[in-house]
């Protein structure tokens, strides 16, 4: 664990060290930059294992992404204290910014609506074609309503984008249920047991927890819009599972599929789309 | 009666608990139809439409349609060549629905069927359309060949009525049944 940027692998590398005894305190004191996904499964990580897992260091609290991410209180966020701060009502459009979503209500709250018009310009102004912007807001507009739906999480699920150069990404995390169990809700799907294979059935269509009900289950289509456009990049992690995809394809029996991870509580997502192919270095420090 | 759903629900419509809150507005605005009124859906200026809006708002909406006593039919306008029209295509297939989608196709502007027919009903509906009005014990005297009774026929029709396909009229004892809009194109 020699990396100084905080991105989902090192927090899946820091949960290995966590599982195996050994001390990751000077591996996260030693963080000097976050991913945005990276940042937001840390957050999911510390709000399952508080009493052992660190606060980021000043570094990473003190960046912009992480005054970003102090502006709402959240467990799976920066400060867990303080008033709400009323979201900004312009769409003038930010390099960073986060939502908090408890129930269907706030998706369908003009404040969520301006949170994403904003991301929607944002990606517009690094160069996304508007087409390709539109599906992405769409994409997060999905899976915070998935969240709030399906999660059933004991805290409000917890929503980043992050546009800056050539790179428009969301993520929505949530510490509910996860995938495996929702799917379980519905007798089909009781026979998964394991978690990647329970991400890939949820990731098809008409695919629901709620039993015979075939106009269900339409929420990632959205995300697969975003992904054949722009070297678009989407992660799915949940429980000990993650499926992972790049760039021109609609299949979701194609991509990487990681079985076995550390567990972490319910289900984390992220989606980018890029205005250029992403570079080797770019890609390991997502 | 037309509405203007970009005005009435803004022009980006996703996700399923906009979609159910938009099922309810739009039904508002309907108040004032008459059984038996064709309503123009005008999705010009919509930007997005998922999968997930759909099924939450239009699955219901026909529905709720197809209530003798609401009686409306749709025309879905605006919609042939639009990103959105595979979400709608395949929430129709999954949930054995039709939907009436205007546009224009080339120089004119034609009325398309989004929805997998059954062979049965693109027969039903190809012999409607060739008669103009029917009912099912005509379609038992006309085409003896089809070896089906009328009530078969009548189900056919009752089935493909209340999919919000075919108009139904009681006339004396009978129920006479003709397509909401003629010239429709089948898709695939």
């Amino acid at each position: 664990m020699k990396s100084d940027i905080l991105c989902v692998e090192l927090v899946q590398d820091i949960q290995r060290a966590l599982r195996n005894g050994r001390p990751i305190e000077q591996t996260v004191g030693g963080l000097r930059q976050a991913s945005l996904p990276g940042i937001m499964e840390y957050g999911c990580l510390r709000w399952s294992n508080r009493k052992i897992v660190p606060p980021l260091p000043p570094a990473i609290v003190s960046s912009p992404l992480g005054i970003a991410l102090q502006e709402v209180r959240s467990e799976l966020g920066l400060r867990q204290r303080g008033g709400d701060k009323v979201p900004p009502r312009d769409t003038r459009s930010r390099e960073f910014e986060f939502f908090l979503v408890a129930q269907e209500a706030d998706v369908v709250n003009q404040l969520f609506g301006e949170y994403v018009l904003r991301f929607d310009f944002a990606a517009k102004r690094i160069g996304l074609p508007e087409k390709t912007a539109d599906h992405l807001q769409a994409a997060l507009h999905e899976m915070a309503a998935n969240a709030v739906t399906h999660a059933k999480a004991p805290i409000p699920a917890l929503i980043g984008y992050e546009v800056r150069g050539h790179t428009a990404t969301f993520c929505v995390v949530d510490v509910g249920i996860g995938v495996l169990e929702s799917l379980h809700s519905n007798p089909a799907y009781r026979q998964l047991s394991v978690h990647s294979e329970a991400i890939r059935t949820a990731l098809q269509d008409h695919v629901s927890c709620v039993v015979g009900d075939f106009s269900r289950g339409n929420g990632f289509r959205s995300v697969f819009k975003s992904l054949v456009e722009q070297y678009g990049d989407l992660r799915f992690r949940s429980g000990e599972g993650c499926v992972r995809m790049h760039g021109m394809d609609l299949d979701a029996d194609k991509g990487k599929e990681l079985r076995s991870l550390p567990y972490l509580p319910g289900f984390q997502v992220a989606v980018s789309c890029r205005t250029r192919p992403p570079s080797s270095r770019r890609m390991a420090q997502s | 009666m037309k509405l203007a759903i970009a005005d009435l629900l803004g022009e980006r419509l996703q996700g399923e608990p906009n979609g159910r809150n938009a099922f309810s507005t739009v039904c508002k605005a309907l108040a004032g139809t008459k059984p038996g009124e064709l309503v123009t859906l005008d999705f010009g200026g919509i930007r997005v439409v998922t999968a997930s809006w759909i099924s939450a708002m239009l699955l219901p909406l026909y529905r709720w349609a197809a209530d003798e006593r609401t009686d409306v039919y749709f025309v879905i306008t605006n919609g042939l060549g639009a990103d959105w029209l595979d979400d709608l295509r395949l929430v129709a297939r999954f949930n054995r629905r039709f939907f009436l989608v205007a546009g224009s196709g080339g120089k004119a502007t034609k009325t398309m069927l989004i929805g997998a027919l059954e062979s049965s009903e693109r027969r039903t509906l190809e012999l409607v359309a060739e008669l103009g009005e029917v009912t099912g014990a005509e379609l038992e005297r006309r085409h003896p060949e089809e070896n089906i009774r009328a009530t078969g026929w009548n189900n056919r029709l009752k089935d493909l009525y209340e999919k919000r396909v075919l108009r139904r009229i009681k006339r004396g004892r009978e129920q006479v049944y003709s397509l909401v809009v003629g010239g429709m194109e089948f898709d695939g």
